[in-house]
């Protein structure tokens, strides 16, 4: 078959209720779990479904951000935290430095490592429609005014380079010339620069203003506001394929949830390392759980292969 | 089934009076060209009797001022305007007061003049779907309709598309198809080509006939290009002053013009205007059915040669002597930054003195970048412009030009001195000679297009003016004004007949002083009638350049009707005075028919986009949401009963408040919270006791009897008071804030921080939002606040590359401050979700919402009342927002740092985020006070004009 389509495009199929779960499935054990377990988990899969969605410039680019952001963390729990038994050294302050106090700082590191990860990864697959749509399910009015900002935003910029041309088109330069000197640039002060902004400013602003309300005429035309509670039209639907992948998160979730509340995921650093001995149930949990976040990956490569 | 769709009985219509009185400036004011008029009353409908039987196609004309555009909306609910109005309208033979909301908005359908406000979301899908929405279909029947409309139309290509890169002509379009959707009975069209370039103007024509013809919906547009528009309808009104001057078919309408002497005859088409013409000379050439059509018109013109033959007009000898030349453009080449390919490709003109130069050629050709870069505002890639004289562009939306509250301000700002508004004696001569005198008081969005594109060139002339001293003679004017080139792009678009009349004859003046005109013009009557040379622009060049006449008779399309009516037969006329004198009838003598005529009134700004009508009209008496039936309800006999019960309850709940304070202790919750003891099960069950009989209490309490407030009265506020429930469900959320922070402390630990801050945040934010959806906001208010918050995220972009330098806190609390607490709130959370939205999510975006909410929030409540009451003082306002920067705004966002980063609750942690974050906190109160200090006046102004004129 000529071309799998990557796993962005099985994203961009997805319902986005099914996109909001499976997020939701991903972030709250990454951000809420303290095993490493999982955590190592949260990790690699987050960096692999990045890389996988977002391709490789963009991905870099998140990690260049996300890295020294957990670095920082790392680093602010072992200067601020001085629980633990094992005093690795001392610092000039008199505090110790504990060696559980890095670790936990590593878990915390860890975590958010994730959470920006997958965040990163939310804003690239929730497009603006999908994220109006399932506001739509609750509150119609939020996702008409989302929309219409939405709508109004390339307009305004269009607006602006209008009122900027047209003003530099009728300004006073009355000596005829050969060469012509770039709009904006013109010799001045940059406070007579500033001046101009901020009456282009105020033009875009009462332009946009009385528009704006030209567009609520033809809305109230259209029947907006005529007593009958409003529904929100989507061209999302839930299909098969959705319905299998909220499946298995479920079921996915359902041992997780299990081990966490048993305390079969158990772990602390303070006042030394412990946490649960239960090695089998902790496999299985992080087993379901990788499962869980690296399915639409699976599913994609399987459906075409 | 009712005969007649719409049946006016004796309808009058009258605006409320706005100017009681013209000013002696007004009426002594008779300038030599312009079309102004002085504003006699606010009558605009005279006993209007009309009716239209279900499929017909109405064409409603007349000049400006006419009233067809008052009484088109009169006959759709939600658009009518506001005054006094007397006789009945019935739809369907029904009243159409009577008629609900729901089925005005379904079976009757508008679609305005302007594309840029009729799309209203931001996809074609959505767009498609609005109006299904309204009406509360579920998906299933919107998706069916949605479907068979857009096939229909032949917009399935655009579905998923972005509205704002769909071009006018397919805005419309979609306008139109979203209209459909509903499928309306009877579809009301104001004007709907006047934006739109000839081409797309045809094409949306045309789709309308299809309905009109297979759907058999009833049409009735309003229209200025009546030379497309006749062949299709099936009946022509003719108003004049409010008044019906002509009814009928469009042949016999033109008789009725003719008979009248009405000056409304200059603006039937081409083969109607020479046929009476010719026939009312020479009786014999009379026909059975008068043409209306390009078509017609030949046939007409074969029966008059078969009886004698045409002679082709006689045209004067060129004149030897060339006049120099002024502007020469070689081999201009261009590209757009971002674009693909060339929009100019070794473009070369040269424009001689004193000659008006037309370009045409199609829309989105190039023209306008073309004309962009002759003017000096772009550079182009490659080639050279030479200009002997300075050159002034005027852009194809002249109110862009007008961002000051008055005309006066604008004019002003031309003088070195912008404070001083006195003209000098030239300058006011300027003014009447461009006929503004008048307006020189009026808020530019509350003008024509007309009157816009006059002042346009008056501001340019203005720059013109020679002040070293040249005395200016009595009549002369122009004498005092120093030539130049006049690039003028579109400058009739979306204006009348009358105004293009007077347009060209001002311009006319203006060339034989010297000035040269170069203009980018559609309108292809105009520029036979106004300029010497004409040109084609055509992928990135002009090609065929030539004189008027020799240009629009080589042309076999791109011509005047008149050329093909004539083309089969005879050569070289363009213009129907040509075919008039070619029959052997005399032309009429070509005169400012409109300049002084008392047909003449005050243009009623029906013409150009992006613009109000005035404060006169759109303003709607709120209907009263409590009707009688809800009064009957609560004067039953059971509300004595529910009275009883709660104050019982609320008894219950004031003995349990003192049980609570007694026996629990606050102390056991926080060692919970901390995980040093267990859960304190008494405690909580004493509380929890205590809420559920407050809250059964409060819900039990029944409403107090509110008297019948009067219809008519209008109401400031539009939208509906939120429900009792909807309180509730607040109150419930707020309340849920302490048992999420405890649970979550507890069960949780550290990890658990991002998380339960989230949670809390999301529960304190919630209520807002409900309330916001609970209130029913009125179509003005979402409309507005969406503006603002592409306002505010549009600000926040333009200073991204300045961290923490933004001014989005200070526009929001000028929107608190301006448009109440609610309101500013909305507008904060909003902004700073989107802008998150488009520029990255994160764990940190319910911390904005809420703190940018906050301020919005704080500064309604504290100084909305005092906007109001015109007490607010900047310097407190900016005091405000500092403050407001570093402890609030700072404080949640460092917090949030703290425990996104830290992911611990010790006070260590907290305390040194808050101080490395506090010289960003600096910045940003500095930055807040910077743009509070500039921004507040424009702002508060215009929010407060907004308010005052649509009562939002």
């Amino acid at each position: 078959m000529k071309g799998t389509p990557s796993p962005r495009r099985y994203f961009d199929t997805l319902h986005p209720v099914t996109l909001l779960v499976y997020f939701l499935f991903a972030l709250i054990p990454a951000m809420t779990v303290s095993h490493p377990g999982i955590q190592a988990a949260a990790v690699l899969g987050g960096t692999a479904l990045l890389f996988l969605i977002s391709g490789c410039r963009s991905a870099r680019t998140t990690l260049l951000f996300a890295l020294p952001a957990a670095v920082f963390c790392m680093l602010i729990n072992a200067l601020f935290t001085h629980r633990g038994i094992t005093v690795l050294f001392y610092f000039p302050t008199g505090n110790p430095c504990t060696l559980e106090s890095l670790l936990s700082g590593l878990s915390l590191a860890a975590a958010l490592f994730s959470a920006v990860v997958l965040f990163a990864v939310l804003s690239r697959v929730m497009t603006s429609e999908k994220l109006i749509c399932l506001f739509g399910t609750v509150s119609p009015a939020l996702a008409l005014v989302l929309s219409m900002a939405l709508r109004f935003l390339p307009h305004y910029k269009q607006r602006l380079t209008d009122i900027t041309a047209a003003n530099a088109g009728i300004s006073s330069r009355l000596q005829p010339q050969t060469a012509h000197p770039p709009v904006g640039k013109e010799p001045g002060t940059r406070i007579r620069q500033a001046k101009d902004g901020l009456s282009l400013f105020s033009a875009l602003f009462a332009i946009s203003t009385e528009e704006s309300l030209a567009v609520a005429d033809a809305m109230r035309a259209r029947g907006y506001g005529c007593g009958i509670p409003r529904s929100a039209y989507t061209v999302y639907r839930i299909t098969r394929r959705d319905i299998g992948i909220l499946g298995v998160l479920l079921f996915c979730s359902v041992p997780l949830l299990y081990a966490i509340c048993s305390g079969a995921l158990s772990w602390d650093y303070y006042p030394y390392l412990h946490g649960s001995a239960d090695l089998r149930a902790v496999l299985l949990s992080v087993c379901f759980y990788s499962v869980g976040m690296l399915m639409p990956m699976i599913l994609s490569k399987v459906n075409h292969a | 089934m009712p005969e007649f769709c719409f049946a006016t009985d004796h309808l009058s219509f009258a605006y409320p009076q706005t100017h009681a009185i013209p000013s002696p400036e007004e009426t002594a004011d008779r300038s030599a060209i312009g079309d102004f008029g002085v504003r006699k009353n606010g009558a605009a409908l005279h006993e209007i009797s009309l009716s239209v039987p279900q499929g017909q196609f109405v064409l409603l004309c007349g000049l400006s001022g006419s009233g067809k555009s008052t009484l088109l909306r009169l006959l759709k609910p939600s658009a009518a305007p506001h005054g006094t109005r007397s006789g009945s309208i019935l739809f369907c033979g029904e009243q159409l007061d009577t008629l609900p909301p729901a089925d005005a908005a379904a079976k009757i359908a508008f679609v305005g003049q302007s594309p840029q406000a009729g799309i209203v979301t931001d996809r074609v899908w959505h767009e498609l779907a609005f109006g299904a929405e309204s009406l509360g279909w579920n998906n299933t029947v919107i998706r069916a309709r949605v479907a068979e409309t857009a096939s229909f139309f032949g917009i399935a290509d655009l579905f998923h598309r972005d509205t704002a890169s769909l071009s006018g002509g397919q805005k419309q379009l979609v306008c139109l198809a979203s209209a459909m959707v509903l499928r309306p009975e009877v579809l009301l069209l104001d004007e709907p080509t006047a934006q739109l370039d000839p081409i797309a103007a045809e094409q949306f024509f045309s789709v309308l006939k299809k309905i009109n013809t297979e759907l058999g919906t009833t049409i009735l547009i309003t229209e200025h290009r009546l030379e497309s528009v006749f062949p299709l309808c099936d009946r022509v009104v003719v108003l004049d002053g409010g008044h019906i001057a002509a009814d009928g078919t469009p042949q016999s309408v033109g008789n009725a013009l003719f008979e009248q002497n009405s000056p409304m005859r200059h603006a039937l088409p081409c083969a109607a205007r020479v046929y009476h013409a010719v026939v009312s000379q020479l009786p014999h050439l009379k026909t059975a059915h008068p043409p209306v059509s390009v078509r017609e018109g030949t046939g007409f013109l074969q029966s008059v040669h078969a009886q004698s033959p045409l002679t082709p007009p006689d045209r004067p000898e060129p004149t030897t002597d060339i006049p120099p030349v002024v502007l020469s453009a070689e081999g201009l080449c261009y590209r757009y930054p971002d674009g693909e390919e060339d929009v100019l490709r070794g473009m070369t003109l040269q424009v001689r003195s004193g000659d008006c130069y037309a370009i045409l050629g199609s829309n989105g050709a190039g023209k306008s970048t073309a004309l962009s870069i002759l003017g000096g505002i772009r550079r182009p890639d490659a080639g050279h412009i030479d200009t002997a004289l300075p050159t002034r562009l005027l852009p194809q939306e002249p109110g862009l030009l007008f961002t000051e509250k008055t005309l006066r301000i604008s004019f002003a700002n031309t003088h070195t001195n912008p404070a001083d508004t006195h003209f000098s004696e030239a300058e006011t001569q300027l003014l009447s000679f461009c006929g503004l005198l008048p307006l020189m008081d009026r808020n530019p969005r509350d003008l024509s297009g007309g009157e816009l594109q006059r002042a346009a060139l008056a501001l340019v002339l203005f720059s013109l003016v020679d002040h070293s001293g040249i005395s200016t003679a009595e009549n002369d004017i122009l004498q005092s004004l120093t030539p130049a080139i006049l690039l003028l792009d579109e400058p009739t678009k979306g204006t009348d007949a009358a105004f293009k009349r007077d347009f060209g004859q001002l311009l006319h003046a203006l060339r034989r002083r010297g000035f040269t005109v170069v203009l980018i013009s559609h309108d292809i009557p105009f520029c036979a009638e106004n300029a010497h040379t004409c040109a084609l622009f055509f992928d990135g060049a002009v090609t065929s350049e030539a004189p008027t006449a020799q240009f629009f008779t080589k042309n076999r399309f791109y011509t005047t009707a008149a050329h093909r009516i004539s083309a089969p037969l005879l050569d070289g006329c363009y213009t129907d005075s040509d075919l008039i004198s070619a029959c052997g009838a005399v032309p009429e003598e070509k005169e400012h028919c409109f300049a002084n005529s008392p047909w003449k009134k005050e243009s009623r700004d029906q013409h150009v986009a992006h613009l109000f009508p005035s404060d006169a009209s759109i303003r709607l008496p709120l209907r009263d949401p409590v009707s009688a039936a809800q009064h009957e309800k609560a004067h039953a006999p059971a509300f004595r009963g529910r009275r009883i019960a709660s104050a019982i309850l609320f008894v219950c709940a004031l003995i349990l408040f003192v049980c609570v304070s007694k026996f629990t202790d606050l102390h056991m919750m926080t060692e919970f919270a901390v995980g040093n003891a267990a859960l304190p099960w008494r405690d909580f069950a004493w509380y929890a006791a205590f809420l559920a009989v407050l809250l059964a209490a409060v819900f039990t309490a029944p409403l107090p009897a509110r008297p019948p407030s009067a219809a008519s009265h209008p109401v400031k506020n539009a939208d509906a008071k939120p429900r009792r429930r909807t309180w509730l469900t607040c109150v419930l959320l707020w309340l849920c804030v302490p048992p999420t922070l405890l649970l979550g402390m507890h069960f949780l630990g550290d990890h658990g921080y991002p998380i339960i801050s989230i949670l809390v945040l999301i529960e304190a934010m919630l209520p807002f939002f409900i309330l916001f959806e609970g209130g029913k906001p009125s179509a003005r208010r979402i409309a507005l606040i969406a503006c603002l918050c592409a306002v505010g995220v549009a600000g926040r972009a333009a200073f991204f590359m300045l961290p923490h330098f933004k001014p989005v806190l200070a526009f929001v609390i000028l929107i608190g401050v301006s448009l109440g607490a609610q309101t500013g709130f909305l507008c904060g959370a909003l902004t700073m979700l989107l802008s998150n939205m488009l520029f990255g999510q994160g764990p940190w975006t319910p911390w904005q919402m809420f703190a940018m909410g906050m301020a919005g929030f704080f500064a309604g409540l504290l100084f909305y009342r005092r906007a109001d009451r015109g007490q607010l003082s900047r310097a407190v306002l900016c005091i405000f927002g500092a403050l407001y920067a570093v402890i609030l705004y700072g404080g949640i966002m460092n917090l949030s740092s703290a425990l996104i980063y830290g992911q611990t609750f010790s006070l260590p942690t907290v305390l040194s985020f808050y101080i490395t974050g506090f010289p960003m906190d600096c910045i940003h109160a500095g930055a807040t006070v910077l743009f509070l200090q500039v921004l507040t006046e424009p702002i508060t102004e215009q929010l407060l004009r907004i308010r005052r004129k649509f009562g939002v």
